[in-house]
């Protein structure tokens, strides 16, 4: 493994751990707790180790080789665009009620997964068109 | 394009994953450019070429 990618994992490993901690927390105190205040905080705080792994992503693009950035930022911009696509899709699908009975708040809270998702997906068909083209 | 990076890399008696290190790049670009699968950017061009003591037209010429 490349000095580039032990470098990810070191931050992108803790952050991923930080999220499940906090995450865990917050579906074991939410449902325990009345405070709106409370709730709100329990609520954000995995967003914070989200924006860690974020960071950790954005800094291994900028640093990894030049063909390693470009199937990186290739595999982004196609994930945005199908997950776009497919959220937007699925909203309408919603709104006209040919979908029912899907809480809003899992539509909204499976996005960033998804995205993430699609982008391994994607970046992975994109390594392997390159290794058998 | 075509290149001429296998055939330098051989005469110096180099495996793929000694130039990758040597350029600072991954073994799998190295791959790449040496397959014709992807050209490398002006900057890379230029330090492969330096690192073979060739000009860049010398290595690399378009199809």
């Amino acid at each position: 493994m490349r000095p580039v990618h032990k470098r990810y994992l070191r931050r992108f490993l803790p952050a991923m751990g930080g999220y499940v901690a906090l995450i865990g927390l917050y579906g074991w105190l939410v449902p325990r707790t009345e405070s709106v205040a409370l709730r709100a905080l329990l609520a954000m705080l995995p967003m914070l180790p989200v924006l860690l792994a974020i960071r950790a992503v954005a800094l291994v693009i900028r640093e990894q080789d030049e063909l390693e950035r470009q199937t990186d930022l290739q595999a982004l911009a196609m994930a945005a665009v199908l997950i776009s696509c497919g959220f937007l899709s699925f909203g309408l699908l919603l709104s006209a009620g040919v979908v029912r009975g899907v809480p809003a708040e899992w539509v909204a809270l499976l996005v960033l997964p998804c995205f993430f998702w699609v982008f391994g997906l994607t970046k992975l068909v994109l390594v392997l068109r390159l290794r058998v083209r | 394009m075509k290149n001429q990076v296998r055939d330098l890399r051989g005469e110096h008696g180099w495996s793929q994953a000694d130039l990758a290190e040597r350029l600072d790049v991954s073994r799998q670009t190295v791959n790449a450019i040496e397959t014709g699968k992807y050209d490398p950017s002006l900057p890379l061009a230029f330090k492969i070429a330096r690192l073979f003591g060739r000009s860049i037209e010398v290595i690399f010429e378009p199809d």
